[in-house]
């Protein structure tokens, strides 16, 4: 029966969906025809080859006008204060250009032009960026500033380019300040001028151009308003070396416990006792998230306790690459309990890279092989309930972790054991119970405690408003 | 040597990762950017692999008729229909990229106006640009007077999948110009069959599912809403608070409600809720270092 209905829907949705194509397909070309559009008129049966019919009175064009000279307008005062920076902490690959506006009006607006510097004859003086007015004929640009042959004008837009000119920027709206993406390898000059444009923004006026150059992009080698989290980073790197001496001393470190870890192996015990396999799943991420890494490195704990209890594990994966590592993880943990024998690498599968498809296929896995153990460590989104519930449903021990702070209520709710944020990237150091890796977990620890201690100092001094101690060191 | 060229390998790009992060030196960003593409590729290389593994798995099941084989039948066929609707087969073919530009005459009474006219010749389902005038296709040939000059036209369909055709046309005063054209259907992630496929079958199909969530939600709300110790007593407690402040009849009740359930959000909430991203945070960062710094090892095996 159960075959027979999915061939039957297999039939039905080849048949919705040929029929569906079959509407979404164009009807043959030319025919049929609707109405015309409004501002078209039709002309039935038109003949394209003979002497053209007699048209019914389309829709009328606007009259061209005669060109009128512009009326005289003021002078447009230049910018001033003009300044390029190399930006802080920049990459070497940006000039910050300043300055005070000469002018400010609707049709007005500020054109950033940039080239490099030491272009080969330069004109004598420049740069003027409009030809002086002639009486009843536009303005154009001055050979000057675009060449020997300067194009007509027309309307400005960033990267245009102006004989040996770029456009770097044209700002609106009272802007002042622009920063110029640049190659890294060269030295620039800058000219800023105001522009008056026409609505169409073809510019009909300008300002003197203000010069500035040269000026060469500054690469930095350190980020100095990163030096907080460089801070951070080292601190906790010397606490994990010091721990690790402690632990070379000291041979029993003690980790409070993680009974979510702790009932790893006793789920994978009961999956043994009952036959069935451990189904674990690595999460929604790439390869390249730091969940998914954790996720793996506890996989390898897993693979190993089931080789050793001979059970079978199943490993559901959302990324391909994410399969790749994840059977040679468990590849891995099949040697280490010596049983790659056992090892069977088919049961490592790629579901899909589609959430909701992957839920659907991760669901289908609970519901026809009924695991007895579900364990779910990874970054998780909303499907996290559809798989937790469905394993629920199957009555498998579930465990779950995950530093997805809008997944842990659902996994809380549907799992018999959860490992909050920290506790998943603890949980492979704990099982190992390796001194380095447990030292690790104590530096993590220490760490926090000094964190508190930063936490609480900033506030007092925040309260009685001496100091913002957090600004200072996260700039 | 088996454990310790990965180990190397894995110690030299992390730490290049991490020292990214606080050099902002463009030749440091390059670098990245190179790498990064390396991994796209590799990224790209594993989905050939994810295809393999689907059918490895899925064939010997068909081939043993295990049980639910024809789910596997259903998705291998689903998997080699979308590969073939995804390949862009329109590249084998030249299929029209402009407008067809017929027959050219002149119209007294149109030059007498100054003007030009472009009669415009498509099925009824293609909108057309003639300038700065948009329509679509008629029952028979649409006119459309335009100033002497160049005119931009472009033909197009309103569903996705077609490619559009367009092209210029230059027409002096009295000028009458045909111009046609069928936009043609393309092949490949953005034609008109995987597009149609993804919008009719996939996207009602995730919709379901994503749908389902509503009724898992009530169903595990019941269970832990249970009033069985003291914490799940303040746990009920704090979710009839929420559902009353959130549900408009909240606040018609009381404005007790709402303020109850913003203060639940912003204080005990948010306190918890930026307590374990501190922790994660910390958690993050060791097990970056131990990866990092090599001390994490067991994934890499022995040297054996």
């Amino acid at each position: 029966m159960t075959r027979g209905a999915s061939l039957l829907g297999v039939v039905v949705v080849g048949v919705v969906a040929a029929v569906g194509l079959a509407q979404a397909q164009p009807g043959p070309p030319g025919r049929p025809r609707g109405p015309s559009a409004p501002g078209a008129t039709d002309v039935p049966g038109a003949v394209v080859d003979a002497p053209a019919p007699p048209l019914p009175a389309p829709a009328p064009v606007a009259p061209v006008m005669p060109h009128r000279p512009e009326p005289p307008r003021p002078p447009i005062p230049g910018v001033t204060e003009l300044e390029v920076l190399a930006p802080r902490n920049d990459s070497g690959r940006h000039l910050a250009v300043t300055f005070t506006r000469g002018a400010t009006g609707d049709d007005l607006a500020t054109v950033i032009f940039r080239r490099r510097w030491g272009t080969p004859n330069p004109p004598a003086s420049y740069p003027q960026l409009l030809a002086p007015a002639t009486a009843g004929a536009p303005r154009t640009w001055s050979v000057e500033f675009a060449g020997a042959a300067p194009p007509p004008l027309a309307k400005l837009t960033k990267d245009d380019q102006l004989g040996p000119w770029t456009v770097a920027a044209v700002l609106e709206a009272g802007e002042t300040t622009a920063t110029d993406e640049v190659a890294p390898d060269g030295t620039y000059e800058y000219v800023v001028a105001e522009v008056r444009r026409r609505p169409d923004g073809t510019v009909i006026d300008a300002s003197p151009g203000a010069v500035i150059g040269p000026r060469t992009p500054e690469a930095a080698l350190i980020n100095t308003d990163r030096l907080g989290y460089l801070g951070i980073v080292l601190l906790l790197a010397g606490l994990i070396v010091w721990y690790i001496e402690a632990a070379k001393k000291k041979k029993d470190l003690y980790v409070r416990r993680l009974p979510g870890v702790d009932a790893i192996e006793d789920s994978i015990g009961r999956s043994t006792e009952m036959g069935r396999p451990v189904l674990y799943v690595t999460g929604l991420e790439e390869i390249q998230n730091i969940q998914t890494i954790a996720s793996l490195l506890i996989l390898g704990h897993v693979a190993e306790k089931t080789a050793q209890y001979d059970t079978d594990l199943v490993v559901a994966n959302y990324y391909p690459l994410t399969m790749v590592v994840a059977e040679e993880v468990v590849r891995q943990g099949y040697a280490n309990a010596g049983r790659i024998d056992a090892h069977r690498p088919e049961r490592c599968l790629f579901i899909t890279a589609e959430q909701f498809a992957f839920a659907a296929g991760v669901n289908g896995i609970i519901l026809r092989e009924r695991p007895a153990t579900n364990i779910y460590f990874g970054a998780f989104y909303g499907e996290s309930l559809l798989l937790a519930e469905t394993g629920f449903l199957t009555g498998a021990v579930q465990i779950a972790g995950t530093a997805e702070l809008t997944q842990l209520p659902f996994f809380i709710t549907a799992c018999d054991y959860t490992l909050i944020g920290e506790e998943m990237y603890a949980a492979s150091a704990y099982l190992t119970k390796e001194p380095n890796l447990l030292a690790n977990l104590k530096a993590a620890d220490a760490f926090k405690v000094v964190a508190m201690v930063f936490i609480l100092t900033g506030v007092a001094l925040a309260t009685v408003g001496a100091f913002q101690l957090g600004p200072w060191v996260f700039r | 040597m088996k454990r310790t060229v990965p180990l190397v390998i894995g110690m030299m790009f992390g730490l290049f990762a991490l020292a990214e992060f606080y050099v902002p030196h463009h030749l440091v960003g390059d670098l990245s950017d190179e790498f990064r593409s390396w991994a796209a590729i590799l990224g790209a290389a594993a989905f050939i692999l994810g295809g393999v593994n689907i059918l490895q798995v899925s064939w010997p099941k068909i081939r043993r008729r295990e049980e639910d084989w024809p789910y596997k039948v259903v998705l291998l066929a689903s998997a080699a229909i979308m590969l073939l609707v995804g390949l862009p087969w329109h590249k084998l073919g030249s299929p029209a990229t402009a407008p067809t530009i017929g027959a050219r005459v002149v119209d007294p009474a149109v030059a007498a106006r100054g003007h030009a006219v472009i009669a415009i010749d498509v099925p009824a389902d293609v909108t057309y640009q003639v300038g700065k005038t948009i329509g679509a296709g008629a029952a028979s040939q649409v006119a459309v007077e335009v100033e002497p000059g160049k005119v931009a036209i472009k033909l197009s369909r309103r569903l996705a999948g077609y490619r559009a055709l367009e092209g210029e046309v230059t027409v002096a005063a009295g000028d009458v110009v045909t111009v046609g054209g069928d936009p043609p259907m393309l092949w490949g992630k953005d034609g008109r069959v995987f597009v149609w496929i993804y919008d009719h079958i996939f996207s009602p199909a995730n919709a379901t599912l994503f749908a389902l969530l509503a009724f898992f939600v009530a169903s595990a709300a019941f269970r832990a809403f249970r009033a069985r110790n003291v914490e799940a007593a303040l746990l009920l407690g704090s979710a009839i608070f929420m559902m009353l402040g959130r549900a408009p009849l909240g606040g018609a009740i009381s404005d007790i409600f709402p303020d109850v359930a913003q203060w639940l959000l912003d204080v005990p909430s948010n306190g918890g809720r930026r307590a374990i991203m501190m922790g994660a945070a910390v958690g993050a960062i060791a097990t970056g270092l131990r990866i990092v710094l090599g001390i994490e090892r067991q994934h890499l095996g022995s040297d054996a």
